[in-house]
């Protein structure tokens, strides 16, 4: 899958958990940029992800990824 | 610029440092500074050094004394009072202590002690029955009896005697001990706002008031306190307030001028001023003879212990027996005053001064009387009397 | 030993900043910091040296261990628990036991004296070998580099918490600058004035409420001692962090914040991201998120999940989770009930805001107003069942402040409490809870950094007045 592609489907996870259609998601995106993004809905969205994706983030990773581009980064590393 | 504010303020902590107080004693604060521990104390390491060097290192402070009477003043310019945790000097530069509410309990009032009580006074009252000296033995309001009257709640039914109507029996036959009690007066007031504490008339502001001495305390405001003057200071008396030692103290001056008066130690009547006192006349209408007493007495500005700063209540303070003696031969050639109430924790000197205070009255002059304020004690009449 | 006493500031700190810049050397620097730290540590009470280099040792140990090991986890967990072991030791075994003991009616006690820090510093070392294991980070061969990461005499005492992965680097390769030594005393003296000024005063008032029996005082006066207790825990708090801050500055460190304006909050959750920074994020990494995947992953929330949905699956989880994590907040600030109902208490209000979206900014003003005063009524609350002796305490005191208590007995009223000096205090530290000098120590312009700065000294001198006035102690024969 290329990155645009996994964007995507983050997108509409993020869409989903946060249940707003509108949200805008880009590689920039920070956590404080979506509104409700707190630590419990941090963790909602990784199992999402996981479960969508089929892998597993280390808990390093889950701790310290910055924002959706490192969240990328992470899933290509692990589906390749 | 950065390094100029850098260097002011690490010379400011280096400053302390070279200028150390050598000083062994504080005479301000009546004590011993603390020394230099020992890294090495019998039993080994001394792992308190770490606190006791920072007590010395506290205490030896350059400039220590004068800060904290700088402090001192800071805060009662603020506050309008010189204060510390232990106590404030009032509007009128009078020391007041701050205590908690004390839950003090009730006398203890078995048949017993009732009766060696009288047994004492009965023998002390020998003593001057004789020379047409009378006895005047104050009861205070019991608490217990209040709270009956205003807080049923409170009122806890105690399985004893009624301390005043004991005492009037026991004392009945000898009719030189005058008993004035103030019970009734005091549960007759109307006045509901009353809050008792203690048993004894040993009162701070914190600890409730009496109404009768409430009115009594307004009759010396109108004119004597403020212009009260002092003896000079008893240096044979160490159990008194030294009032100028907390105040220089705390303000770094030896006494303490206020208001054109200074007060160097107890506040004593004006000599010159009781010799106007004698021609004013001391026998008022009353039915209440405690307030009858008490006006006499604080008219004369009897009041030496700490009042409170509302001026709500005050207290009556240890008057020593000589003092008093003085004071009233010069004013009333009547009545002299003696309270007794040191406890144990003051050790034997200062119970043998209570004793030898209690004896002196035993010289006391016809055309006197003797007040006893305590309910408590009376071991000290007692030993007193042994000669 | 304290950083508000007078043996700090006038001996310890500048003894150690002139040994300190003398020597030029990183690694003399280092060691010379370290042996000042024990040195610190030691003045308290010699006898918690051994438990801290004991906590040292096994971190240090534990990490070389878990770095070559194949099963990194169990490893951990071995050091982990050795850890945790002296902590719970020294910190709750008299209290486990003192409640197992009720269980069976037995009276059953035990009396240890509590090292100085010991949750600080354990969590400094967990948090350092739980990095290790996640491969954050490598681990430290330098010793005395991992001594000084976990004694370093600033945050050894009272925090702030700093994770390993936020200082590792700082160790060897930090530049002191005139700069940050500039920011650093003036950091530390804004902290020294908050604690020294502020909390005393507000805390005198505190105590005097808080030991009164119930009976002895009404609501103004039960709300203004939790109001004074408020703002002696925050100023005491904030205070101290500021001044560690501040003295690692002075030697080159940049710490974490800890505080942040907390009392502007509006809600319970934004509370926590703004108070105790560092112990909020410390649980947030290290338990809630390894707690919240495992459940994630537990058969209860797939099957929950399967039968009753997402929405509901999530829910269940942020119950375990913030019970767990919140519970455990509470009881890491001391072995009593008090504290853990205190900590249950706040992850209540977060499940609630989370559950009903109540807190989250909005745009209207009122709106944003009202959730503030939501928030200050929780919190001042939660300080009170803080600051009780025990829960029954708490819950009488918390009775008075809506007058549920009928029977009072005698009592002061609320001017006793209150004289011009605290209520010039009290006002004070209102106006600083909000953040209208925040940024005042970058302020660039010279003439107004000179009024600051002077503004500055003066808070200095007075805090050390107020250090001196304390240490007077008459000897007055009041009692005859």
């Amino acid at each position: 899958m290329d990155r645009k592609e996994i964007l995507k489907k983050i997108t509409e996870i993020i869409r989903d958990v946060f249940d707003d259609d509108k949200i805008d998601i880009s590689e920039e995106t920070v956590a404080a940029d979506v509104e409700g993004w707190d630590s419990l809905t941090h963790i909602t969205l990784i199992g999402t992800i996981e479960d969508e994706f089929n892998i597993k983030f280390a808990m390093k990773d889950v701790v310290n990824m910055k924002n959706v581009g490192e969240m990328i980064d992470l899933i290509i590393k692990q589906t390749d | 610029m950065q390094k100029i504010f850098i260097g002011l303020f690490l010379l400011l902590l280096i400053f302390p440092l070279c200028f150390f107080n050598k000083e062994e004693i504080s005479k301000r604060e009546n004590r011993t500074l603390a020394r230099f521990p020992s890294l090495i104390e019998e039993g080994g390491f001394n792992h308190k050094f770490g606190k006791e060097f920072e007590e010395w290192f506290a205490d030896h402070f350059f400039k220590r004394e004068q800060i904290i009477a700088l402090h001192a003043r800071i805060r009662h310019k603020i506050n309008g009072r010189i204060e510390n945790d232990k106590a404030f000097v009032g509007d009128n530069g009078w020391i007041f202590e701050k205590k908690g509410i004390i839950d003090v309990a009730p006398l203890s009032q078995q048949k017993g002690e009732i009766e060696y009580t009288a047994y004492i006074l009965k023998r002390f009252d020998d003593k001057f029955k004789d020379k047409g000296i009378p006895v005047y033995l104050v009861l205070l309001p019991d608490r217990n009896k209040v709270y009956k009257e205003y807080w049923e709640r409170y009122y806890t039914p105690k399985p004893t005697l009624d301390y005043d109507d004991e005492i009037k029996k026991a004392l009945s036959d000898h009719d030189n001990i005058k008993i004035v009690s103030v019970e009734n007066d005091f549960i007759r007031s109307p006045d509901k706002d009353l809050y008792f504490y203690k048993d004894d008339v040993h009162m701070t502001f914190e600890e409730g008031r009496f109404k009768i001495q409430e009115k009594v305390y307004n009759e010396l405001l109108k004119s004597e306190l403020k212009e009260l003057t002092v003896f000079p200071e008893r240096k044979e008396n160490v159990y008194r307030i030294n009032r100028s030692t907390f105040l220089s103290a705390l303000l770094g001056k030896e006494g303490y001028v206020d208001k054109d008066v200074t007060y160097v130690d107890y506040q004593f009547p004006n000599k010159e001023r009781y010799k106007e006192s004698e021609q004013k006349s001391f026998t008022r209408q009353t039915n209440d003879e405690w307030g009858h007493i008490t006006e006499v007495v604080y008219r004369k500005g009897f009041v030496t212990h700490p009042a409170p700063i509302n001026k709500s209540f005050f207290s009556l303070g240890p008057c020593y027996a000589e003092d008093i003696f003085n004071l009233f031969k010069a004013v009333f050639k009547e009545s002299a005053y003696i309270r007794i109430n040191l406890g144990d924790n003051f050790g034997q000197d200062a119970k043998n001064h209570q004793i030898n205070e209690i004896r002196k009255l035993f010289t006391l002059e016809p055309n006197s009387a003797v007040i006893i304020v305590t309910q408590d004690y009376f071991e000290y009449i007692e030993q007193a009397l042994e000669e | 030993m304290l950083f508000s006493s007078l043996t700090f500031l006038f001996f310890f700190l500048p003894m150690t900043i002139i040994v300190y810049y003398t020597e030029t050397r990183r690694i003399i620097r280092n060691m010379f910091l370290l042996f000042a730290s024990v040195l610190f540590y030691a003045w308290g009470d010699i006898r918690y040296l051994p438990i801290l280099f004991s906590t040292v040792f096994i971190s240090y140990i534990g990490a070389i261990f878990i770095e070559r090991s194949n099963h990194k986890q169990s490893t951990a967990a071995v050091f982990i628990l050795l850890d945790l072991s002296m902590l719970f030791y020294f910190k709750y075994a008299g209290f486990f036991l003192e409640n197992i003991g009720l269980l069976f009616h037995r009276e059953w006690s035990l009396k240890l004296v509590l090292p100085l820090g010991i949750s600080f510093y354990t969590f400094q070392a967990l948090s350092y070998l739980i990095d290790v294991c996640r491969g954050g980070v490598k681990a430290q061969h330098n010793f005395f580099n991992l001594s000084l990461y976990i004694c370093f005499f600033p945050q050894l005492i009272a925090g702030p918490i700093v994770k390993y992965h936020d200082i590792a680097d700082q160790i060897d390769d930090r530049k002191e600058t005139t700069d940050a030594f500039y920011y650093g005393f003036r950091r530390f003296i804004i902290g020294l004035a908050k604690k020294v000024l502020i909390a005393n005063a507000s805390g005198e008032i505190a105590d005097k409420i808080f030991a009164l029996p119930i009976a002895e005082f009404d609501a103004p006066i039960a709300w203004l001692g939790a109001m004074a207790y408020t703002f002696q825990i925050y100023y005491d708090f904030s205070g101290y962090s500021d001044m560690a801050i501040g003295l690692g500055a002075l030697f080159g460190f940049r710490i974490p914040e800890n505080f942040n304006y907390p009392y502007i909050s509006k809600s319970i959750s934004e509370f926590w991201r703004r108070w105790h920074i560092s112990l909020g994020t410390w649980f947030k990494e290290y338990l809630f998120y390894p707690v919240s995947v495992s459940l994630m992953n537990s058969r209860a929330y797939r099957l929950i999940k399967k039968h009753f949905g997402k929405k509901t699956a999530g829910v269940f989880l942020s119950i375990v989770a913030l019970t767990i994590v919140w519970g455990a907040t509470g009881l890491w600030h001391g072995a009593a009930w008090t504290f853990i109902v205190w900590g249950l208490y706040n992850g209540f209000f977060i499940l609630f805001e989370l559950l009903t979206g109540w807190g989250k900014t909005k745009k209207s003003k009122l709106l944003s107003a009202i959730q503030h005063l939501y928030a200050v009524f929780v919190f001042v609350i939660s300080f009170v069942i803080f600051r009780s002796e025990s829960c029954n305490h708490a819950l009488h005191y918390i009775q008075n402040m809506f007058g549920l208590i009928k029977e009072h007995t005698v009592y002061l009223k609320l001017p006793y409490y209150l004289n011009h000096y605290n209520i010039l205090i009290f006002t004070l530290a209102f106006l600083f809870s909000f953040p209208i000098f925040k940024d005042i120590l970058n302020v660039k312009n010279k003439y107004y950094q000179t009024i600051i700065n002077i503004f500055i000294m003066i808070a200095f001198s007075l805090s050390v007045f107020e250090l001196t006035a304390n240490t007077f102690n008459p000897f007055i024969y009041f009692r005859f």
